[in-house]
């Protein structure tokens, strides 16, 4: 399991719902994308933004540097500056049949001991309003994120940039594994 | 596939026996390892190969990151040298591919490893794939056990590493010694 991510900020005065429309149209592009196990097209104030879970690291090297997918955006748009992150481990939660509306993304350092990271993430997966919750690693700057999906709005308590979600591609979200998976079928 | 890679540059009057003799008492520990494709343990030393510095510098590839998650922080190797030399930053790069070379069959001495950033703004699908075609021209070289190319797309940069059976050519990039080669658990 792999994490990109990647955000487009637009000037304070443009109209954000030319971005929506455009939204609309291309987000269905992804809902069967082989290798994905889901993209969330997030929007916040002036800046839009895509997390991607993929659960095959060919498609996803095909999707990045292939002539199809995301070579279109860099045509449009430019070529922004992608983060990859390492699986860590992946939940579903109550509301995982509901379309969700809101994501919060959460980034903090790695700690030594992964332990309550992954006992939250268990947690957040009890949640009736969660959708998805995910925890990635960045081993380079040792920074762990939380990305979680929830059905209507996030909590206040919950830490982090807060995002709404305008389309969610989801074609492979069961396929998606980390650690605690591996550790459970032990 | 994934590639990965941290540097651990170490005091000019290091003595790399240390490191010479960590590798051969535990390089065999990832052996077979889960999910591994190879890892080279190697180094630089200094006034070799006009290397600058002392350097332990592996590199891997891997198979899935499941194997990546168990070494780095599942208690599968990475917390010995976390202990013994402190936490480096670990750089990853996605995959590309990695082809046999024509010397498959004996054990790499030497790896080389060349970094190129993929011009500003640019789409990367031509420089990839200009990429691939030197890959494939590398991988018919007399002396290489094997080769790999992968991508940091936050950088946006391209990694060419190449394990050598005998001394790399010159302009081939950085040049290391490999103390180890493991072999990662078979698909």
């Amino acid at each position: 399991m792999y994490a990109t991510y990647y955000d487009r900020t637009f000037p304070a005065d443009h109209d954000m719902d030319l971005v929506r429309d455009r939204v609309v149209e291309v987000g269905p592009s992804m809902d069967e994308h082989r290798g994905l196990g889901f993209k969330a097209y997030l929007i916040r104030d002036n800046q839009v933004s895509s997390f991607y879970l993929w659960h095959d690291p060919v498609a996803m090297a095909a999707f990045f540097f292939g002539e199809s997918g995301f070579a279109d955006l860099v045509r449009n748009s430019g070529r922004p500056t992608v983060e990859h992150w390492l699986g860590v481990a992946v939940t579903p939660g109550g509301a995982r049949d509901d379309q969700p509306r809101a994501a919060a993304r959460r980034i903090t350092a790695l700690p030594h001991d992964l332990e309550p990271e992954l006992a939250a993430l268990t947690e957040l997966g009890s949640r009736p309003d969660v959708h998805t919750a995910a925890l990635v690693a960045d081993p380079k700057n040792w920074r762990l994120l939380r990305f979680v999906l929830w059905a209507n709005e996030v909590p206040a308590d919950e830490q982090g940039e807060r995002f709404e979600v305008m389309h969610l591609s989801a074609p492979g979200i069961t396929e998606l594994r980390g650690i605690t998976d591996v550790r459970d079928a032990v | 596939m994934y590639a990965m890679q941290y540097e651990l540059t170490l005091p000019a009057d290091y003595d790399m026996e240390i490191i010479r003799k960590r590798v051969r008492d535990r390089g065999d520990r990832t052996d077979g390892f889960p999910g591994l494709d190879i890892k080279a343990y190697l180094i630089r030393e200094r006034g070799t190969d006009e290397s600058p510095i002392n350097q332990y510098a592996p590199f891997y590839l891997w198979r899935d990151t499941e194997g990546m998650n168990q070494f780095l922080w599942g208690g599968g190797g990475f917390g010995g040298i976390v202990s013994d030399l402190g936490r480096p930053p670990v750089r990853h790069w996605t995959g590309v591919d990695h082809l046999p070379g024509p010397d498959h069959t004996t054990e790499p001495v030497a790896a080389t490893k060349h970094i190129e950033p993929i011009p500003a703004l640019v789409d990367p699908t031509g420089p990839v794939d200009a990429a691939r075609e030197r890959l494939r021209e590398r991988a018919a070289q007399p002396g290489v056990y094997s080769t790999a190319l992968a991508v940091d797309p936050e950088r946006w940069e391209l990694v060419h590493f190449t394990l050598w059976t005998e001394n790399p050519p010159t302009g081939a990039g950085t040049r290391y010694e490999v103390l180890h080669l493991s072999r990662g658990s078979e698909q």
